[in-house]
């Protein structure tokens, strides 16, 4: 399965933007603490520009910061319309490397190219993005927006939103490629047509999302149903969850049930796990889980470690795979960020009459954002 | 004279002998406030309070002074902006807490009134206390709830995130 990961970080090259989960660390267990959207990612509020300024940058004074931490450089800063109007946007690219035992090969992939504002008003918040989109291997470029949708606050606990946007489900990471992520097409690239309630207390949050896939391009075939979040913060750096999802694809549907913690365990350390269980109705039976570790060396520098393992089963294929990463995700001044990983995988698979064969293969990226 | 001396020595440390005095040293208080609409918990601490508990014929008083600041949420510019613009330590640098006469029970919580002085107010807070006892030892934890504005501080507000005006106060500590 995760042999066809990178594969799949080309086709389904371009993606939304980040939420840091290691934001828990300082007490940011709740997404939008610096981000518009309630489940994280995409465009920041003006704390989470602050935020990052300070918190995600190696150099620069803290004046600098503050200035540079603004929407382009402070474009927006001092006029009567920044009350009102929350802009941003990404560019963002990754070369990768895959080493495996039958080639090795090497790309380069422009992953997003997208601006992002949000429009407040009273109890009402308009959020769209809009972007240029090179598909898999395609040389032609298409317009696209990631995300559309309308948010209503009822008080400061309860919110509805309708539109386009990701349904919540487990930790929102920026690492879109793990086993439970795209692997159980969840997440960045799966952003679907949706209508969500939620509540959001001082410990308590419940999210209830009804998924109605995508009535526009129905040739993509994504779940239609619910999701279901459950969330518990005993402490302001510390977060359970319960998941459910059910979806519905023309021929098809599926059960997932997921667990997920995240915990800032001191200043520096953090750490998150998510466990899925799927059920298909085509007979698939297998787990993903996805476990994180990660380091602050310095102020904007943090060194991590994943560790990933997921399983099919179904009466014709039998398979398990194991992933370990380390990295470096490096934030040098504001609007920039820099990820260098690498991944040991190993894939282990029995299908039919075949035998079992196992493959191993190494996996390296870097990846450049730049953030307006 | 020095029959009167050594009787006013003799009946000074009788007197004295009637309170116990401890003197705490290690404490901790720790605040707990809200920020809207994230619900973002902010959590304060300070391990620099001190001061005494005094016991007398069964109740005690206390006195404790803790530099405004000591504390820290674990964030830079969360602290700067606590100190500098909330606390505004350099005007009010020190806050102290004072009770008298509350009869406590050993292991059992109690409700008291005291007297908080903290950003240049004085006024009274209510809350509760619970003591343990052992080898003339002191233990105890205190829980209060405060009003920002009851103390002239208006909630604060920064970049769209606005704190709640009420904030969860925890005093724990013993004596030596």
């Amino acid at each position: 399965m995760k042999k066809l990961l990178p594969l799949l970080l080309v086709l389904f090259a371009p993606i939304t933007v980040f939420a840091y989960p290691e934001m828990a660390k300082y007490g940011y267990v709740n997404c939008n603490s610096c981000h518009v959207s309630l489940n994280g990612g995409g465009i920041l509020n003006d704390y989470g520009r602050q935020i990052a300024g300070q918190e995600l940058a190696i150099w620069g004074s803290k004046d600098e910061k503050d200035q540079e931490s603004q929407f382009a450089y402070g474009l927006l800063s001092g006029t009567s319309v920044q009350k009102w109007l929350k802009m941003g946007g990404d560019v963002r690219s990754v070369y990768y490397y895959q080493n495996t035992a039958a080639f090795t090969s090497g790309q380069a992939v422009l992953m997003q190219a997208d601006l992002e504002a949000a429009i407040i008003h009273d109890h009402f918040t308009i959020v769209g993005s809009g972007g240029a989109t090179q598909p898999g291997f395609a040389r032609t470029v298409q317009a696209i927006s990631r995300k559309h949708y309308l948010q209503y606050e009822f008080s400061d606990t309860i919110r509805l939103r309708v539109g386009k946007f990701i349904p919540s489900y487990g930790i929102l990471t920026p690492d879109h490629m793990t086993l439970t992520k795209s692997a159980l097409e969840l997440g960045y690239n799966y952003e679907s047509y949706n209508a969500e309630a939620s509540y959001l207390s001082e410990r308590f949050s419940l999210l209830a999302t009804g998924v109605f896939g995508r009535p526009d391009q129905t040739i993509l075939d994504q779940d239609q149903g619910f999701a279901i979040q459950a969330a518990f913060a005993p402490t302001e750096q510390v977060k359970f969850g319960l998941n459910t999802w059910y979806g519905k694809k023309k021929y098809s549907s599926r059960w997932l049930y997921g667990a997920f913690a995240m915990a800032g365990i001191t200043e520096k350390l953090f750490a998150s796990t998510e466990i899925d269980l799927k059920s298909y109705s085509a007979g698939d039976h297998g787990i993903a889980t996805t476990q994180r570790l990660s380091y602050e060396l310095l102020e904007g520098l943090w060194f991590y470690g994943t560790q990933e393992y997921g399983t099919t089963r179904t009466v014709q294929l039998n398979s398990n795979s194991q992933v370990y990463g380390l990295g470096l995700q490096i934030f040098p001044r504001s609007h920039f960020e820099f990820n260098l990983a690498y991944e040991k995988i190993s894939n282990q698979l029995a299908a039919g009459a075949l035998s079992d064969t196992t493959s191993n293969e190494d996996v390296a990226w870097f990846m450049s954002h730049y953030y307006f | 004279m020095m029959k009167t001396i050594l009787l006013f020595t003799v009946l000074f440390n009788a007197s004295f002998s009637l309170a116990d005095v401890y003197h705490c040293k290690e404490n901790k208080v720790d605040f707990y406030a809200v920020g809207v609409p994230s619900m973002l918990k902010i959590h304060g601490e300070s391990s620099e309070l001190s001061g005494d508990i005094t016991e007398a014929k069964g109740t005690y008083s206390g006195e404790f002074i803790i530099p405004m600041n000591s504390f820290t949420s674990k964030m830079k510019l969360r602290d700067s902006h606590l100190k500098d613009k909330v606390f505004e330590v350099e005007k009010f640098p020190q806050a102290k807490l004072s009770f008298k006469g509350v009869a406590l029970k050993e292991a059992t919580s109690v409700p008291f009134t005291g007297t908080l002085k903290f950003h240049g107010v004085e006024k009274a807070v209510k809350g509760d206390v619970t003591i343990t006892i052992a080898d003339k030892k002191i233990k105890y934890t205190t829980h209060c709830e405060l009003l920002l504005t009851d103390f002239g501080i208006a909630p604060p507000e920064f970049a769209g995130m606005k704190i709640n005006n009420e904030v969860k106060v925890e005093v724990t500590g013993s004596s030596l």
